[in-house]
């Protein structure tokens, strides 16, 4: 089953404002594995990651070519088709972002934040739902007394924790992970890279990240960028 | 030489902040001083017992109680027609509006900010006369077209702060919420205006000390000097500033000045009020930015 | 949200576009309204005009001279009191200081400018009486004065944001060079944020021309051409809200559309300098 394709790439091409940042990228991604992206900064691997959830076209100036194809649970699909939805789209590609962005409400909230947008579903079920997505991070009894209180009082690790168990929530089948650790200590970075570990089980991870050791710890296989290409290191 | 133009620049630099400060301060001194006395519950309601003339009991002649509601009603028809308009205009300009067609109605707000307010006033008063040149009826100037011109007057205001709040968003939290599956509408609804809500406070509260302030949209468009509560949205009305601006130069006996200076207090007061109250909000939003 | 996104969409852009509509149809309207006159006597020799009305002629020349005599006294009285100020509270003073004046003169802004005519009617005019002008006291020195204090809080404002905004890397070299403040500001911020005080000197020309109240309360009103500083004077603003008590279908009511016409464009005029200075309207659309 592991060696099943999850993503697949054909002849990506991505400029910004005119200028390309992606030239003709393919790709094959396994299913349930970690899969990272170096290279040095500036070279457009956060511009790379959104291709999957097409967040680059909340900012003007992009411009994309090619075609992705995600092997989601219920059939393949073209992401980039008319017919699939941004909403369903970015439910399944859950993406976790460089410094943890919690919203400006509870930390209840936040985590639920994900149903509140889709609606429709009892408040019980909610409540259990983000029980488990916090047990899942680890992170329930850190906080399970303060769920009432604003997010942005949480330690960074704990925020980006949050961050995850938000993204988790709606069972995505692929999360997108901007260097997820680049803003936490040691700790909460050691806490964290654990938990990709674990999610693997059930989700492809695309993963950007410059730390080579944090890379060779966690990575099925690792891409680097260079010159508008990806290319294979192991 | 150029030591001795520093501290000339210094002295003259100082000394304009002291003409300026003396100058503020001698002018609420003498209007404390002149108006002290007839602070009171006899300003706003004359002779007659508060709780009447609140009850609506009993009609106040000899008080400022018509012209405080009028500027109240005022303010809130003004506010009240401009705050939604002004939001879901500054809510497309920052959101959706994007490229050059972008230019043009930005141009537009500005030109609008910076139209006197006798000439939105004169706008009003023409609607009047164009109103009435096709349905010949009834429909002068009115409390109705007051506020109407009013909104116009305190919309660019609401416009530009909606705009600027939702563009201060920081880019990571604009992105979250797309990121989770919202639409743009739901990343407004639940994100960005929330996140924002201070500012866009400010913005309204700024927005009502402009209304409740000015003289000229409302001197063209339907307030009088005497004409009791305002009973309906058809009929004529009066105003704070107008009373006062009245009473400069029509007063006729000492106790009409004395009234006048109250009025300038009583209004000064409400705008001391919402100054203060937008500036906290201002120092709340700082702190809070500070700590993102 | 049950709606539909599309929906609020356009509701968004009705309101937007509603309003930008609307501002151009102020032009409009006046134009409309006052086009008998207009057309009659061609908007341009209006201008020069005197105002005679008993041999028909209805020029606003003198309200003209009468709102630049005002606006621009004013203006030379507030520029140097606003620049000292605003040096105090970008530079000079001591940070806790600064904050305080600043913040000082933006509630001198909040102040209804009624309440300041109507002081200045009850305690500057007494005085001009006795001891300046003579007369009655009510001309164009008088509301120039008041005037000036009225626009120097929106010029200081504006001016020490453009102080302040010169790079602080800059301010530091200063600092580390054993700059003094006050050379700091001379030989610094000054030169690099000449144009937005000039874009502040404008703006405070602007709000002079158009204010109404104090030029009404304060400059006399009378109609003929100002010669000097102690002559009483009638302004653009002030003469829409003086002829508003006139028959409406005569030719003297039309001459307030020449006004408000004169008045919309002198503001437009002012918005493009102003965002010519401000570079706002040569930055590409983001």
């Amino acid at each position: 089953m592991k060696d099943r394709t999850k993503i697949f790439a054909e002849k990506v091409c991505f400029s910004y404002r005119n200028k390309a940042v992606l030239e003709d990228i393919n790709l094959a991604l396994p299913e349930n594995s970690i899969i990272a992206v170096t290279g040095p900064s500036g070279t457009g691997k956060s511009t790379f990651l959104s291709i999957f959830n097409r967040l680059w076209e909340e900012n003007g100036g992009g411009a994309f070519k090619g075609r992705v194809m995600i092997r989601f649970s219920e059939g393949i699909a073209d992401i980039y088709s008319k017919e699939v939805s941004l909403a369903r789209l970015r439910r399944s590609v859950g993406m976790v972002f460089q410094t943890p962005n919690p919203l400006p409400m509870t930390v209840y909230k936040n985590i639920a934040f994900p149903f509140i947008l889709q609606g429709g579903m009892k408040k019980s079920e909610v409540a259990e739902k983000v029980e488990t997505m916090l047990r899942k991070v680890h992170l329930f009894d850190e906080v399970k007394d303060r769920m009432n209180s604003d997010a942005r009082n949480l330690s960074g690790g704990q925020q980006q924790r949050l961050c995850i168990a938000r993204a988790l929530i709606s069972d995505p089948e692929i999360i997108l992970l901007d260097e997820p650790t680049s803003s936490l200590d040691d700790k909460a970075c050691a806490k964290i890279e654990e938990l990709l570990i674990e999610l693997r089980e059930n989700c492809t991870l695309l993963m950007v990240s410059h730390y080579q050791d944090q890379v060779r710890r966690v990575a099925d296989r690792v891409y680097e960028m260079a010159d508008r290409q990806l290319t294979r290191v192991s | 030489m150029r030591s001795l133009i520093e501290r000339v620049i210094i002295a003259f630099s100082w000394g304009s902040v002291v003409l300026l400060l003396s100058a503020l301060f001698f002018m609420l001194g003498y209007l404390m001083y002149r108006g002290a006395g007839v602070i009171g519950t006899e300003l706003l309601f004359g002779k007659i017992a508060p709780i009447d003339a609140l009850l609506l009991k009993r009609q106040v002649f000899n008080g400022l109680f018509p012209a405080v509601m009028g500027t109240f009603a005022l303010v809130l028809l003004a506010v009240g027609f401009a705050v939604p308009i002004g939001l879901a205009a500054g809510i497309y300009m920052a959101e959706y509006c994007r490229g050059w067609s972008r230019q043009l109605p930005t141009v537009l707000f500005d030109i609008l900010a910076g139209l006197p307010s006798i000439v939105i006033g004169l706008a009003g008063f023409s609607l009047t006369i164009i109103l009435h040149r096709f349905f010949p009826g009834r429909l002068g100037p009115c409390l109705l077209i007051s506020a109407l011109a009013m909104c116009f007057l305190i919309l660019p205001y609401l416009i530009r702060s909606t705009q600027m709040a939702l563009e201060s968003v920081a880019p990571s939290l604009r992105l979250t919420a797309p990121a989770l599956g919202a639409t743009r509408l739901q990343n407004i609804r639940y994100v960005l205006l929330p996140a924002r809500l201070p500012d866009i406070l400010g913005g309204v509260i700024l927005a009502i000390g402009r209304a409740a302030e000015d003289t000229a949209v409302i001197m063209l468009t339907g307030v009088v000097a005497s004409a009791g509560l305002p009973r309906s949205l058809f009929e004529q009305f009066e105003a704070l500033p107008f009373y006062i601006y009245y009473i400069s130069s029509q007063y006729t006996n000492p106790r009409e000045l004395q009234m006048g200076f109250g009025a300038a207090i009583l209004l000064l007061t409400v705008c001391a009020v919402l100054f203060v109250t937008a500036f906290f909000i201002e120092q709340a939003i700082s702190w809070q930015l500070s700590r993102e | 949200m049950n709606i539909r996104p599309g929906f609020s969409v356009h509701i968004f852009r009705l309101a937007a576009f509603g309003c930008a509509f609307l501002t151009i149809a102020v032009f409009g309207m006046m134009l409309f309204l006052g086009w008998p006159l207009l057309s009659s006597g061609q908007f341009f020799v209006l201008l020069t005009r005197e105002w005679l009305p008993s041999q028909e002629i209805y020029g606003i020349y003198p309200m003209i001279a009468g709102s630049m005599t005002i606006a621009l006294l004013a203006l030379c009285l507030s520029l140097p009191i606003s620049l000292g100020t605003a040096f105090v509270a970008a530079t000079l003073a001591p940070r806790r200081l600064r904050k305080v004046v600043l913040v000082t003169v933006r509630f001198m802004a909040g102040i209804p400018t009624v309440i300041y005519g109507f002081v200045a009617v009850f305690l500057l005019v007494p005085f001009m009486r006795e001891q300046l002008a003579g007369g009655s006291g009510l001309n164009i020195l008088t509301a120039s004065m008041v005037l000036a204090l009225l626009i120097a809080p929106t010029m200081i404002v504006f001016f020490v944001n453009g102080l302040g905004n010169v790079a602080r890397s800059y301010c530091l070299a200063v600092d580390a060079l054993g700059g003094k403040p006050v050379q700091k500001l001379l030989y610094l911020q000054l030169p690099q944020a000449w144009p937005t005080v000039l874009a502040g000197i404008i703006l405070g020309f602007g709000r002079a021309m158009g204010d109404t109240l104090i030029s009404l309360m304060l400059a006399g009103n009378s109609i003929a051409i100002p010669r000097g500083v102690f002559d009483s004077g009638r302004t653009l603003t002030a003469h829409i809200a003086l002829v508003l008590a006139a028959d409406f279908a005569s030719m003297e009511f039309k001459s307030i559309f020449a006004c408000g016409l004169v008045l919309y464009i002198f503001s437009v005029i002012v918005v493009i300098l102003l965002r010519y200075l401000t570079g706002a309207l040569v930055r590409p659309p983001g």
